[in-house]
C-alpha cells in the first residue's frame, strides 16, 4: 500500500498592486521560478501541470532566481532571508543567509554562479553581496537611501553590477569584490523598478515608475540615452533581455508588454492584455521574462491577477494564459460529466477555478462571484450541471458547469455560511443559527437544530449537521424540510466536517482537534474511533467509490488514508500543503487523490495497493 | 507526636493525619490538605506594612485589600524571577496561608496560660524547652518550587519547614514535574504561564532536564504592564484605572464618554502608599484580562499577513470588539488592541512601548517561541520529538482566550517535522492550581511515605538532604 | 531519587515478566494495573494471542472497578522484519496507556509510578500513549524497531 505525489498544479505567482514581481527562467528556457505565499514554485514552461515546490522559507517569499549553471536557485523572503537550494536533485538547502532587515526585493547571480547580490528594504543596509555556498562577503551595497527594487550583475568580466530603487538613483558597482563606482541620480524622476545587463554585457537598461527607459554602457556605466519616451502610459515594472542582446521586453501597469529594438531605439511589438474598465487593474503587467535557450521566441508576462501570459514574438494574441489561485484554496469539489472529471476550487480572495483532471489546466470562472472567502462548493445535477458556492459575503451563487461562468443568480443568506451540501433536489447551507434549504437557487425551507451549526453534509434523502458542542444530528430530507432522526454526541470538540459514504450507510465525522470517527447512519452506532493521528482541525473528508477507504485532510498539513477493513493500518502523507490542507477528494475511480490547501496549489497523489 | 521519631506510614500516609500541600507563587500562595480537590486557602503572596502607634504592623491574606490604611504599603517577599528574596517575610506569608484556614492558630500551652493549676511533678521538663507548639508539628508538608530554584533557596525552605514550623516530614517537588504527572505524562514539555514568569520545563522520565529549563519575566504582571501602556495611549482618551476604594458612587455613561463618578479623597497623611493603589488596580486588570484580552490565534504573528496574504491586523480588526466597564463607570469597546497587549509574548517587536513601565522592552529571547527553542536546544536530540508530542500547558495566565491555539500554531510552524500535540486541562481550577492538585494527590498516597524526608533524616544530614532526595 | 508515588511493584509482576521473556514469543504481552488501594502494581492479564489486535482491544477497553475507562501499563513482544532484509528481530516495548478523560487522580498515580515499573523491568524502549493512534500497531512497530522495520 503506497501513496506518492504524481503532480503539483502550481499556484500562480503572488503579486502586489503597484509593485514589481520577479520571474526567472533557467538558462535552457525549460522552467520558470517564482514566489507564491511562503513557497517557491519551479514550473515547466511547456507543461505547466508539472511543477516542484520549495517550502523551507518561514516568511512570505518574494523572489527566486536560477543560477546560470542551472543547478541552484536562490530565493528571498519578506524577513530578509535568502536561501540557496538544489533545484536538480532533492531540493536540499545549501545555505541560509540573513541579508537585510526587511523584504528581499530582488537578487542576482554572477556569470560564474558563484556570487549573489540580494537587495531589498532594510534598516542599516539595503543589500549585500555574498558567495552562494558559504555566505562570505564579496563586496558592499552602498549609496542607497531607500529600498532597492532591482539588481543585475554583468555576466562577463570585468564584473559590474547595478542596483536601483525608490531613491530614483541607479548605483553602478565594480567587482569583485563589488564596490561603489558611481551613482546616477538624474535620469529617473520616480522609483526605479527594473535594471538589467544584456546577456553579452554591452548594455544596461533601467525602467521605472516614471515610465522611462534609460540605456547605459554595460562596462563603464556611461549613460547612452533614453528611448521610447511617452510610449508606456503606466509604471514600467519589469524588463528582460532577449538572448541575442538586441532586444528587450518591458511590462507595464498600462496593461501592455512591449518589445524594444536597442539599435533602432524603437518598440517593435506591443501586446495589450485584458480590457478597459473596472477589471483593468487585474491586467496590470507586473513582471516579464524572456526565457533564453528557446527556439520559439516565447516570452512570458505576469498579470496582477497572477495569470501567466505566453506571448510569441510576431504573434498578436497570447498563445496561452495560465490561470490558477494566488491565495489559500479554501474549498474543493468535484463534478463528473461525460466521464470527464473536473475539480472546482475556491480561494480566500473569492476566485473560483475549474481544473480539468486529465490535463491539470485551470480556468477561472467568469462572471460576478464572491468578493472574498469561498466557504464551500457543491455540485448538483440541476440544469445541465451546476456548482453551488457559498462565500463570506453571505451569499449562495451558482456556476454553470459547461459554460464555466456564474449563472448570475445570487441569494442572500441569513448569516455566515458554515458549509454547503447537496441532496437529491435541494442544496443545504449551514449557518450558525439554522440550516437553509434551497431549490433551484431559491430558499424554500429552514431548519433549526438545538446547537450552533458548524458544518453540513447531505446524500440523497439524508443530511447530517455538525455542531459547535461536538453534536452530530442525522436528518431526513424530504422536499424542502429536514427532520432530526438520530442524535450523536460525537466529540468533546467542535465538529469541523462530515461526509457520507457513497451508499449513505456510513457517516465520517472530523473534529477540531483532529479526530476522525465513523458512525452507522441507520442507528448512529459507532463504527470506529481509532483514527486520532491528526493533531489539528480536520478540514476535509472523502470516501472512495467503494466506501472502503476514507481520506482526511487537516490543518496539521497531513493527509491520511484510512481503511475500514484494517483500521490500524493507515497511510500517511506529511507536510503536503504548507500551513494546512483544506480539501481532499478521490479522483480517477479511486486510484488517485487530489488535495488543495493554504499554499494555493492543487496536488495529485497516486494510491496503490489499497488493503 | 514526637518529631524526633522517624515517620510511620500510618501516621501521615493514611487517614489519620493529612499532609499539608503548600504551593507558593508570586501572585498567590495556595495551601490545603492533601487529598482534597482544590486548595482550601488561596491568599495573595503580597503583604501590607503600616505604622500605627509608632509600631510597624503587618497585614496578610485578603486583609491587604480591605482597608486603605494611612501609609499602607504593599510588598512581596518573592523576587520578580520567582525566587524568594525576603526569607523572613516569605516564612510569615506562607505560615499565614496554612494557619489562617487550615491548622488554625494553635492554643497556647495549657501549662503556661495560667488557667490550669498543674502539680509541679506532672510538668514535663521537655515542655520547658518546647515552650510553644510549632504550627506544623502534626502535619507533613509538601511544598512546590520552580525548576530554577537555586540550591541555597531549597535548603532555606527545608530549614524553615523543619525548624520554624516543626513539620515531622517534608518534601519539595518541582512544579513542572507535578504538572506533567497531573496530565498523566512522565515525559512532557511543561509550559507554565504564571504571574511573574513564563517558564519552559522539559521533564523526561519523571526528572526535570535542568539544562532545558528556561524562563523569562513575560508573565501575567508583564501583560498588566502592557495593558497599562495601552490605556495611556487609548483613544478617544487615555484611561485611568480608579480602584473601587477611591469611588463613592458612579453613574452609567455612554461608551467612550467621560466617567461620571464621585471620588473619595484621602488627605496626604491618611492616604495609603502608591503600592496599595497599584495592587488594587491589578484586580481591575485581572478582570480585564479575563473579559477582554485575547491572544491572536494565528497562524503567524499579528503583525504578519495570514496565509491568505491579508494582514492579520485587518482580520483582527474585523472581528467584533469586546466591551469593558471600569470601576468608575467609564466603558468602551476594545477592538484589535485586545490582541496587541499579549502579542509580545510571541513577538517581541509587538510590545507596546512605555518608557515609564517597570518592565524593560522585551527581547526576542524572552518570547515563548524563543524560550521553547532554547529549551529544546538544551536537551538531547532524541527526546525532542517526545517532548513536542507531549506539551502540557499550565498556569493561570495560560487561560487567556486563544492562548493554546496560538501556541500550537507557533510550535507547528517552528517544528514542522515531528508531531506536535498540546494538552491543556480544560478545567480552570486544574490550570490555575495544577501543581497544587498534583502535590495533593501524591502527598495523599499511602505509599508516598518513602519519599518524605523525616525530621530525623534532616537532623542527621542537614539541609543539604533536600538536594539528594528531591531531585 | 526523582519524585515518585512510592507505589510498589508486586513480586508476581517480575516473576511473570521473567517467564514472558523466556517464553520465546509464546507469551505476547502482559498488562499491568495499579491496585484499587493505590499501593501496588499488579498483573491485569497475561496474553498469548499472536494477533496484535487482541492486545490493542484489551488495552483500549481497560476499565476501573466502577466501569470507567482506566489507565494501564503493558509490555508487548514486538516481532518485526528488518526492512533491509536482514532478518527477524524482536523487542519488548513498554507502554503506558493513560487515555484522555481519565480522572487526574489516576493520571497522576500512573505517571508517577511509571518509571519505577519501567526500571524494575529494565526496559529502554517505551511509548507514552494517550490517544488511540498511539497504541496502533504502526506506532508501536515504529518505536520498537526505531523505524527500521
Amino acid at each position: 500500500m503506497s501513496i506518492t505525489n504524481e503532480s503539483i498544479w502550481a499556484a500562480s505567482p503572488s503579486t502586489t498592486r503597484g509593485q514589481p514581481t520577479q520571474l526567472s527562467s533557467d538558462a535552457k528556457g525549460e522552467r520558470l521560478a517564482y514566489a507564491t505565499n511562503k513557497s517557491i514554485f519551479l514550473r515547466s514552461i511547456d507543461n505547466p501541470a508539472i511543477a516542484r515546490q520549495y517550502t523551507e522559507h518561514k516568511a512570505q517569499t518574494t523572489v527566486a532566481r536560477f543560477s546560470p549553471s542551472g543547478f541552484y536557485v536562490a530565493s528571498g523572503d519578506a524577513a530578509g532571508t535568502v536561501r540557496v537550494w538544489d533545484c536538480v536533485g532533492e531540493g536540499i538547502t545549501k545555505g541560509e543567509y540573513s541579508i537585510v532587515n526587511g523584504r528581499i526585493n530582488d537578487l542576482a547571480w554572477d556569470g560564474d554562479s558563484q556570487r549573489i547580490i540580494a537587495v531589498g528594504d532594510g534598516k542599516q543596509r539595503y543589500g549585500h553581496c555574498i558567495t552562494w555556498d558559504s555566505g562570505n562577503t564579496v563586496g558592499e551595497i552602498f549609496g542607497h537611501t531607500q529600498q532597492i527594487n532591482s539588481v543585475s550583475i554583468r555576466q562577463q568580466r570585468p564584473l559590474r553590477a547595478a542596483a536601483a530603487g525608490d531613491d530614483k538613483k541607479l548605483v553602478f558597482y565594480h567587482g569583485a569584490p563589488f564596490k561603489f563606482n558611481m551613482g546616477i541620480g538624474d535620469k529617473h524622476s520616480n522609483y526605479i523598478y527594473g535594471v538589467g545587463f544584456s546577456p553579452d554585457g554591452s548594455h544596461l537598461v533601467s525602467v521605472g515608475a516614471d515610465r522611462k527607459i534609460w540605456l547605459y554602457d554595460g562596462k563603464t556605466g556611461e549613460t547612452k540615452g533614453q528611448i521610447g519616451d511617452g510610449e508606456h502610459k503606466g509604471s514600467i515594472f519589469g524588463v528582460s533581455w532577449s538572448k541575442d542582446s538586441r532586444k528587450f521586453v518591458t511590462a507595464s501597469a498600462d496593461r501592455t508588454v512591449k518589445i524594444w529594438d536597442v539599435e533602432a531605439g524603437k518598440s517593435t511589438q506591443s501586446w495589450t492584455l485584458g480590457e478597459e474598465g473596472a477589471m483593468a487593474v487585474r491586467d496590470h503587467q507586473v513582471g516579464v521574462v524572456w526565457p533564453p535557450g528557446r527556439s520559439d521566441n516565447l516570452l512570458i508576462s505576469l498579470s496582477l491577477s497572477g495569470d501567466l501570459n505566453y506571448l510569441v514574438e510576431g504573434t498578436p494574441e497570447p498563445r496561452q494564459v495560465i490561470s490558477g489561485h494566488q491565495k489559500n484554496i479554501t474549498s474543493l469539489g468535484k463534478s463528473t460529466s461525460d466521464n470527464k472529471e473536473t475539480l472546482w476550487t475556491g480561494s480566500f480572495d473569492g476566485r473560483v477555478c475549474s481544473w480539468d483532471v486529465a490535463s491539470g489546466t485551470a480556468a477561472e470562472i467568469e462572471g460576478e462571484g464572491h468578493p472574498g472567502y469561498v466557504a464551500g462548493l457543491t455540485p448538483t445535477s440541476e440544469g445541465a450541471g451546476r456548482i453551488y458556492s457559498v462565500g463570506w459575503d453571505d451569499t449562495i451563487r451558482s456556476i454553470d458547469v459547461a459554460a464555466k461562468t456564474y449563472t448570475g443568480s445570487a441569494s442572500k443568506l441569513t448569516g455566515q455560511p458554515k458549509g454547503v451540501a447537496a441532496g437529491d433536489s435541494t442544496v443545504l447551507v449551514g449557518t450558525a443559527e439554522a440550516v437553509e434549504v434551497f431549490q433551484d437557487g431559491k430558499k424554500t425551507g429552514e431548519y433549526k437544530p438545538n446547537f450552533p451549526v458548524t458544518t453540513v453534509s447531505a446524500h440523497g434523502a439524508v443530511a447530517a449537521l455538525g455542531g459547535e458542542d461536538g453534536s452530530v444530528q442525522i436528518c431526513k430530507l424530504s422536499g424542502s424540510s429536514l427532520s432530526g432522526q438520530t442524535d450523536i454526541k460525537a466529540s468533546r470538540n467542535q465538529i469541523s466536517t462530515l461526509e457520507f459514504s457513497p451508499d449513505a450507510s456510513l457517516l465520517a465525522v472530523g473534529d477540531l482537534r483532529g479526530r476522525v470517527l465513523v458512525y452507522k447512519v441507520a442507528d448512529g452506532s459507532l463504527v470506529t474511533d481509532r483514527w486520532t493521528a491528526h493533531t489539528a482541525r480536520i478540514t476535509s473528508l472523502s470516501w472512495n467509490e467503494a466506501g472502503t477507504h476514507l481520506v482526511s485532510g487537516s490543518l496539521d498539513t497531513n493527509i491520511f488514508v484510512w481503511s475500514l477493513a484494517s483500521p490500524g493500518d493507515w497511510i500517511e502523507l506529511k507536510n503536503t500543503h504548507k500551513e494546512g490542507v483544506n480539501g481532499v477528494v478521490w479522483i480517477e475511480g479511486g486510484s488517485k487523490i487530489a488535495s488543495a490547501g493554504v499554499d494555493a496549489a492543487v496536488k495529485v497523489w497516486k494510491v496503490e495497493g489499497l488493503k | 507526636m514526637n518529631p524526633s521519631n522517624p515517620p510511620q506510614t500510618a501516621e501521615y500516609g493514611g487517614d489519620e493525619v493529612s499532609a499539608i500541600v503548600l504551593d507558593p507563587g508570586y501572585s498567590t500562595t495556595r495551601a490545603g490538605f492533601a487529598g482534597e480537590d482544590a486548595p482550601k486557602s488561596l491568599i495573595p503572596s503580597y503583604y501590607g506594612k503600616y505604622n500605627a502607634d509608632g509600631q510597624e504592623k503587618l497585614v496578610f491574606g485578603d486583609d491587604v485589600f480591605v482597608t486603605p490604611r494611612p501609609g499602607l504599603s504593599i510588598h512581596n517577599p518573592i523576587g520578580k524571577d520567582g525566587i524568594v528574596e525576603d526569607w523572613d517575610m516569605a516564612e510569615k506569608v506562607w505560615e499565614y496561608s496554612f494557619t489562617s484556614r487550615l491548622t488554625g492558630a494553635k492554643p497556647g500551652n495549657p501549662f503556661h496560660n495560667g488557667l490550669n493549676d498543674i502539680p509541679s511533678e506532672e510538668l514535663p521538663t521537655e515542655m520547658e524547652v518546647e515552650s510553644e507548639e510549632k504550627p506544623l508539628a502534626d502535619s507533613p508538608l509538601l511544598m512546590t518550587e520552580p525548576g530554577w530554584n537555586p540550591a541555597k533557596a531549597r535548603e532555606k525552605t527545608i530549614e524553615i519547614a523543619m525548624e520554624k514550623w516543626g513539620t515531622p516530614a517534608f518534601y519539595l517537588a518541582r512544579n513542572g514535574v507535578l504538572a506533567a504527572f497531573a496530565s498523566g505524562k512522565a515525559s512532557a514539555l511543561v509550559i507554565d504561564i504564571g504571574a511573574s514568569n513564563i517558564s519552559i520545563t522539559p521533564v523526561h522520565d519523571g526528572m526535570i532536564l535542568k539544562r532545558g529549563v528556561q524562563h523569562s519575566p513575560l508573565g501575567g504582571d508583564y501583560i498588566s504592564s502592557q495593558i497599562r501602556a495601552l490605556f495611556k495611549k487609548n483613544s478617544p482618551q487615555p484611561i485611568t484605572i480608579t480602584p473601587h476604594y477611591l469611588i463613592s458612587s458612579k453613574t452609567a455613561v455612554e461608551a467612550g464618554q467621560e466617567p461620571q463618578a464621585k471620588y473619595k479623597t484621602f488627605p496626604a497623611d491618611k492616604a495609603p502608599d502608591a503600592s496599595y493603589r497599584a495592587l488594587l488596580e491589578e484586580r481591575t486588570l485581572s478582570e480585564f484580562k479575563e473579559c477582554v484580552v485575547q491572544v491572536w490565534p494565528g497562524p503567524n504573528k499579528l503583525s504578519a499577513a495570514g496565509p491568505n496574504g491579508v494582514p492579520n491586523e485587518e482580520s483582527a480588526r474585523s472581528s467584533p470588539g469586546r466591551p469593558f466597564e471600569f470601576p468608575d463607570g467609564y466603558n468602551q469597546m476594545f477592538g484589535v488592541d485586545r490582541f496587541r497587549v499579549v502579542e509580545s509574548l510571541f513577538d517581541a517587536k509587538a510590545a507596546i512601548p512605555d518608557p515609564e513601565s517597570i518592565f524593560p522592552a522585551p527581547t526576542p529571547a524572552q518570547t515563548l517561541p524563543e524560550l521553547i527553542k532554547a529549551s529544546l536546544g538544551g536537551v538531547d536530540v532524541d527526546i525532542r520529538p517526545h517532548l513536542l508530542g507531549n506539551v502540557v500547558v499550565t498556569g493561570a495566565s495560560s487561560l487567556l482566550y486563544g492562548f493554546t491555539d496560538r501556541l500550537s500554531q507557533e510550535l507547528m510552524a517552528q517544528f514542522p517535522g515531528p508531531r506536535v500535540r498540546v494538552s491543556a486541562p480544560g478545567n480552570t481550577a486544574e490550570r490555575r492550581f495544577g501543581s497544587w492538585i498534583g502535590g495533593s494527590i501524591l502527598a495523599s498516597l499511602g505509599t508516598f511515605h518513602q519519599m518524605w524526608i523525616s525530621k530525623k533524616e534532616y537532623d542527621e544530614h542537614g539541609a543539604n538532604i533536600v538536594e539528594k532526595r528531591c531531585k | 531519587m526523582s519524585l515518585a508515588s512510592g507505589v510498589t511493584i508486586d513480586d508476581n509482576c517480575l516473576t511473570e515478566f521473567n517467564n514472558f521473556r523466556l517464553s520465546h514469543g509464546k507469551t505476547k504481552y502482559i498488562i499491568f494495573k495499579i491496585s484499587d488501594d493505590k499501593k501496588t502494581v499488579v498483573i491485569d492479564k497475561v496474553g498469548h494471542d499472536q494477533d496484535y489486535e487482541v492486545f490493542r482491544t484489551d488495552l483500549e477497553n481497560a476499565k476501573d472497578s466502577t466501569g470507567k475507562i482506566a489507565p494501564r501499563y503493558a509490555v508487548y513482544d514486538v516481532e518485526y522484519e528488518l526492512a533491509a532484509g536482514e532478518g527477524k528481530r524482536s523487542k519488548i516495548i513498554f507502554i503506558s496507556w493513560v487515555p484522555e478523560g481519565v480522572p487526574t487522580l489516576w493520571s497522576m498515580i500512573y505517571a508517577s509510578t511509571r518509571e519505577n515499573l519501567k526500571n524494575a523491568l529494565n526496559l529502554s524502549s517505551s511509548i507514552h500513549a494517550d490517544d488511540k493512534s498511539d497504541i496502533e500497531w504502526k506506532t508501536v512497530l515504529k518505536e520498537a524497531s526505531g523505524g527500521k522495520a
